[in-house]
C-alpha cells in the first residue's frame, strides 16, 4: 500500500465515523463538533487530490467559518448542557425508505460512471494561480453574482440586526 | 471627536503611555530602579519595638498571672502549682518563685500583637521581640509553650503537690482535732478556770483556718 | 514508507521541541519584561544550576542568579501536578480540548520559513495555509469552554472566538496587499523577494519589485504592518485585547478549569501562536530570515538565518509584550469598534491603494 492509500483510508474513515456520529449522537454538541472533524477530513482529501487551494479554502469557510458559526448557535441557546436532539422518529417506514432509495441511487450512480482516472505520477502543481484566473476569466459572471449575494446578506444581517428604536446613547 | 482626531488621539496617548514603560524597563538596570526586596537574602529593617513574637523567659517567671489578666484576648493560659519553699531559685532581679510553672501557652493564633500583657509583668520576663518569620505548617503549631517540664514532670509535681496538700490536709485534720480536743479541754478546764485559757484557744483556731486559703 | 515515517517522526519531534523550546523562552521572556516594566526583579532564584541542585539533590552546581530556569521548573512541576478533570465536565472533549488547540499552532509552525533551505513543510500556499489551520484552533478553544463546564470558560470560550474570527478580516485583508505585490503565496518566495537591503523589505514599500518607484508603497504598507499586528495581538488574545482571559471578570477564560500538563500545554500553545503571528509579521513586512545588510547574508555564516529570523521574532514579541503592560484591556463593544470602525476601512483602503499602483505604476 503506498502511503497516500493508507492516508485516505484514515481519512476516510475519519469522514465517515463523523459523520455517523454527526447523525446519531443524541447530544448536539457532539454532533457539530463531528461535524467539524469531518469537514477537516474533506479538507485532508482535497489535499491528496493535489487540490490545496481548495483544501484552505475547506478549512477557512468550513472549519473555521460554519462548524463555528454552528457551534455559536448552539453555545448561545438556553440550557446548553443538556440540550439533546429528539431520537424518535414517527414516519419510520417512509424516511427508511427514501434514505435507502437514495442511497441505491448514489451507488448506481457511482457504480454506473466511467471515471477518468488522472496518474497521479505528475508532479504536484500549485493550484492557486489557475483557480485565480478562471475566477477572473471564464467564470467572472458566477463570481461577481456569488459577490453581491454575499453583500446584500451581510448588508441585510446588519439592518436586521440593527436596534429599532432611536434612542440616544 | 472627529475620526481622524480619534486615530491621533489613539497615537499619541498609546505612545505616551509605552514611553512610560518603556523608561521603567531602561531603569531597571540602575540600582535605585528596582524596589524590590530579595528577601530571604535582604530584608528591610523593622521599625524599632515593632511588636511580632511573644517570649517568656520561664526561669524569671512567678506565675503571677497578671499578663494572662492583661490580656484582652485571653490567649495566655497559665496553671501553677505550689512549691515547697526553697526548691525553685530566685528570679534574675531577685524575686521568690514559689510557684511550679506547669503549664504556660500563649496562642499565637489568637494572639493581636498588643503586648499589653508585658506591662504588668513584675519581673519582666514576658516580652514581645521583633522576629517575624514565624510560618507555621499546623495551626497547632502556634500555641506555644514555654514551661520546661515535660508531661512526665508535670505529672510527677502535680503528684508530689497532691501528696503534700494530702499530707497538709492530714496535718490539718491532725491539728483541727488537736485544736478540738484543747478546745475540749479548754472548755472542761474553763469551767474550772474561767478566763485566760480561753484566747489561747483562739489563737490555735486562726492558725488551722489560714492553711487551706495559701494552698490555693 | 520507512523513509517517509522516520522522517515524519523526526520532524515532529523536532518542532514538538522548537515550539517548547519558543514558549518557554517566551515565557521567561514575559516574566521578566513585565517585571522590569514595573520596577520589580521577576523570577531570581532558579537558574540552571538550582535547578540541577534541586533534581540530584546535592548543593554541586552553581546557584543562578537571574532566573534562567525559572519556566523549566515550573515546566516540571505542571508535569507533576494532579490532573484534575471536573465533575460536571465533558470528559471526553475536555481531554481533547488542548490537544487540537496545541495542534492548530503546531500545524502553523510548520510552514515557516526559517531558513531558505529550512521551511519544515516548503507549501505553495503557506500563507493561506497558516491562516487557514490556525481557524483550527479556534473551534478547540470552544470545545474547552465548553466541555469544562464553567461559566467563565464558556463565556472566554465565546469571547475568543467572536474575536478571532471578525479580527480574521481585517488580517486577511491585510495581507492581501502583499500577496497582490509578491504574486505568490508561499511564503519562502515572499522573504526571498526581500533580499538585499533592508529597504527592500516590504515594509518600505515594494522596491524590491518595481525599482524606486516602490516607495509610493511605503505608506500603506507602514498602516497594513501596524494593522496586522494590532490583529495578531487581537487573535492571540493578548492585552489589550485580552478580553477572553480578562482575570478580573473571567478568572483565566477558557481554560480556568484546566490544570497541571493539560494547563501548560494551552499556554505553550498561547505563546506558540504568538511566536507565529509575529513570524508572520516577520516574513512578511520584515525580511524573514535576511539581516538587511546583503554583506552578511552573503558571508554564509552557518546557522545565521534562522538566528536573524528568531532574533526579529522575539523582537516584535517583546513589543508584544511591551503592548500588554503598558495598556489596559478594552471593553467588547471598544474591540468591535475598533474593528469595523478603524482598521477594516483602513485595511480597504490599503488593499485599494495597492491595487491601483499595481494596475497603474507597474
Ligand atoms: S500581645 Fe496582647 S493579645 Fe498577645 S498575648 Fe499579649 S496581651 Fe494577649
Ligand atoms: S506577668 Fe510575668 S511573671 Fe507574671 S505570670 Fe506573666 S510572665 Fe510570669
Amino acid at each position: 500500500m503506498v502511503p497516500a492509500d493508507f492516508v485516505f483510508l484514515i481519512l476516510a474513515t475519519l469522514i465517515v465515523a463523523c459523520g455517523f456520529v454527526v447523525v446519531f449522537h443524541s447530544k448536539i454538541i457532539y454532533s457539530a463538533f463531528a461535524l467539524l472533524f469531518s469537514f477537516f477530513g474533506v479538507g485532508g482529501i482535497y489535499i491528496l487530490l493535489n487540490a490545496d487551494f481548495l483544501a484552505g479554502t475547506q478549512l477557512i469557510v468550513y472549519v473555521g467559518g460554519i462548524s463555528v458559526l454552528i457551534l455559536f448557535g448552539i453555545l448561545l441557546t438556553k440550557k446548553i448542557y443538556n440540550l439533546t436532539t429528539e431520537e424518535t422518529s414517527t414516519q419510520k417506514i417512509i424516511g427508511g425508505a427514501t434514505s435507502l432509495a437514495f442511497l441505491g441511487a448514489l451507488a448506481a450512480l457511482i457504480f454506473n460512471t466511467d471515471w477518468q482516472i488522472v496518474t497521479t505520477t505528475q508532479e504536484f502543481t500549485p493550484q492557486t494561480l489557475e483557480i485565480g484566473k478562471a475566477f477572473m476569466g471564464n467564470f467572472i459572471l458566477p463570481f461577481e453574482l456569488a459577490a453581491i449575494l454575499l453583500l446584500v446578506a451581510l448588508i441585510g444581517a446588519v439592518i436586521i440586526g440593527r436596534d429599532e428604536k432611536k434612542e440616544e446613547i | 471627536m472627529s475620526y481622524f482626531g480619534n486615530i491621533s488621539k489613539a497615537f499619541s496617548t498609546i505612545a505616551t503611555g509605552m514611553k512610560i514603560t518603556f523608561r521603567h524597563f531602561k531603569n531597571a538596570r540602575k540600582p535605585d530602579g528596582i524596589f524590590t526586596t530579595q528577601y530571604p537574602h535582604k530584608a528591610v529593617p523593622l521599625p524599632k519595638f515593632s511588636r511580632q513574637q511573644l517570649h517568656n523567659r520561664i526561669e524569671d517567671c512567678i506565675g503571677c498571672m497578671k499578663c494572662a489578666n492583661a490580656c484582652p484576648v485571653s490567649c495566655i493560659y497559665i496553671e501553677t502549682v505550689k512549691a515547697p519553699a526553697g526548691t525553685l531559685s530566685d528570679t534574675s532581679n531577685g524575686q521568690k518563685r514559689r510557684l511550679y510553672l506547669t503549664r504556660y501557652d500563649i496562642d499565637m493564633a489568637k494572639c493581636m500583637f498588643c503586648a499589653l500583657c508585658t506591662y504588668p509583668c513584675p519581673t519582666e520576663c514576658i516580652t514581645i521581640n521583633s522576629d517575624f518569620n514565624f510560618i507555621k505548617f499546623e495551626r497547632k503549631d502556634l500555641l506555644y509553650k514555654f514551661s520546661d517540664y515535660s508531661p512526665e514532670q508535670v505529672e510527677q509535681i502535680k503528684q508530689e503537690a497532691k501528696l503534700r496538700e494530702q499530707q497538709e490536709a492530714a496535718e490539718k485534720i491532725a491539728k483541727a482535732k488537736a485544736a478540738a480536743e484543747a478546745k475540749l479541754k479548754a472548755e472542761t478546764e474553763a469551767k474550772a478556770k474561767a478566763e485566760v485559757p480561753q484566747v489561747e484557744a483562739k489563737t490555735e483556731e486562726v492558725k488551722a483556718e489560714q492553711k487551706p486559703e495559701t494552698k490555693e | 514508507m520507512d523513509n517517509i515515517l522516520v522522517w515524519t517522526m523526526i520532524s515532529i519531534l523536532v518542532m514538538v521541541g522548537l515550539v517548547s523550546v519558543v514558549g518557554i523562552i517566551s515565557i521567561y521572556l514575559e516574566r521578566k519584561v513585565s517585571a522590569f516594566m514595573q520596577d520589580r526583579l521577576g523570577p531570581m532564584e532558579v537558574g540552571f544550576g538550582s535547578l540541577a541542585n534541586a533534581i540530584i539533590g546535592k548543593k554541586t552546581f552553581k546557584e543562578g542568579r537571574i532566573g534562567l530556569a525559572q519556566s523549566l521548573a515550573d515546566g516540571l512541576k505542571l508535569l507533576q501536578k494532579e490532573d484534575i478533570v471536573p465533575k460536571g465536565a465533558d470528559v471526553f472533549l475536555f481531554k481533547l480540548a488542548p490537544m487540537i488547540v496545541f495542534g492548530g499552532t503546531f500545524a502553523a509552525f510548520a510552514a515557516l520559513p526559517l531558513a531558505e533551505y529550512f521551511v519544515p513543510a516548503d507549501i505553495n500556499i503557506g500563507l493561506f495555509y497558516i491562516l487557514a489551520i490556525s481557524s483550527f484552533g479556534v473551534t478547540g478553544i470552544l470545545m474547552a469552554g465548553w466541555a469544562s463546564n464553567n461559566k467563565w470558560g464558556l463565556l472566554g470560550a465565546l469571547r475568543s472566538t467572536a474575536q478571532m474570527v471578525s479580527y480574521e478580516i481585517p488580517i486577511g485583508v491585510s495581507l492581501i496587499s502583499i500577496v497582490m505585490i509578491c504574486g505568490t503565496l508561499s511564503l519562502k518566495e515572499m522573504v526571498l523577494a526581500q533580499s538585499g537591503w533592508f529597504w527592500n523589505w516590504h515594509l518600505f514599500g515594494a522596491i524590491s519589485h518595481n525599482g524606486a518607484i516602490g516607495i509610493v508603497l511605503l505608506p500603506v504598507m507602514f498602516i497594513n504592518f501596524l494593522i496586522y499586528f494590532t490583529c495578531s495581538l487581537a487573535e492571540t488574545n493578548r492585552a489589550p485585547f485580552d478580553i477572553p482571559e480578562a482575570e478580573s471578570e473571567l478568572v483565566a477564560g477558557y481554560h480556568t478549569e484546566y490544570t497541571g500538563m493539560r494547563f501548560a500545554i494551552f499556554f505553550l500553545a498561547e505563546y506558540g501562536a504568538i511566536f507565529v503571528g509575529n513570524a508572520i509579521a516577520v516574513t512578511l513586512f520584515l525580511g524573514g530570515w535576511n539581516s538587511g545588510i546583503p554583506m552578511l547574508d552573503e558571508a554564509n555564516i552557518p546557522g545565521i538565518a534562522p538566528l536573524i529570523f528568531i532574533t526579529k521574532v522575539f523582537v516584535l514579541i517583546f513589543v508584544v509584550m511591551w503592548v500588554r503592560w503598558t495598556l489596559p484591556r478594552l471593553r467588547v463593544d471598544q474591540l468591535m469598534n475598533l474593528c469595523w470602525k478603524y482598521l477594516i476601512p483602513f485595511t480597504l483602503f490599503t488593499f485599494f491603494y495597492v491595487t491601483i499602483y499595481k494596475v497603474f505604476l507597474t
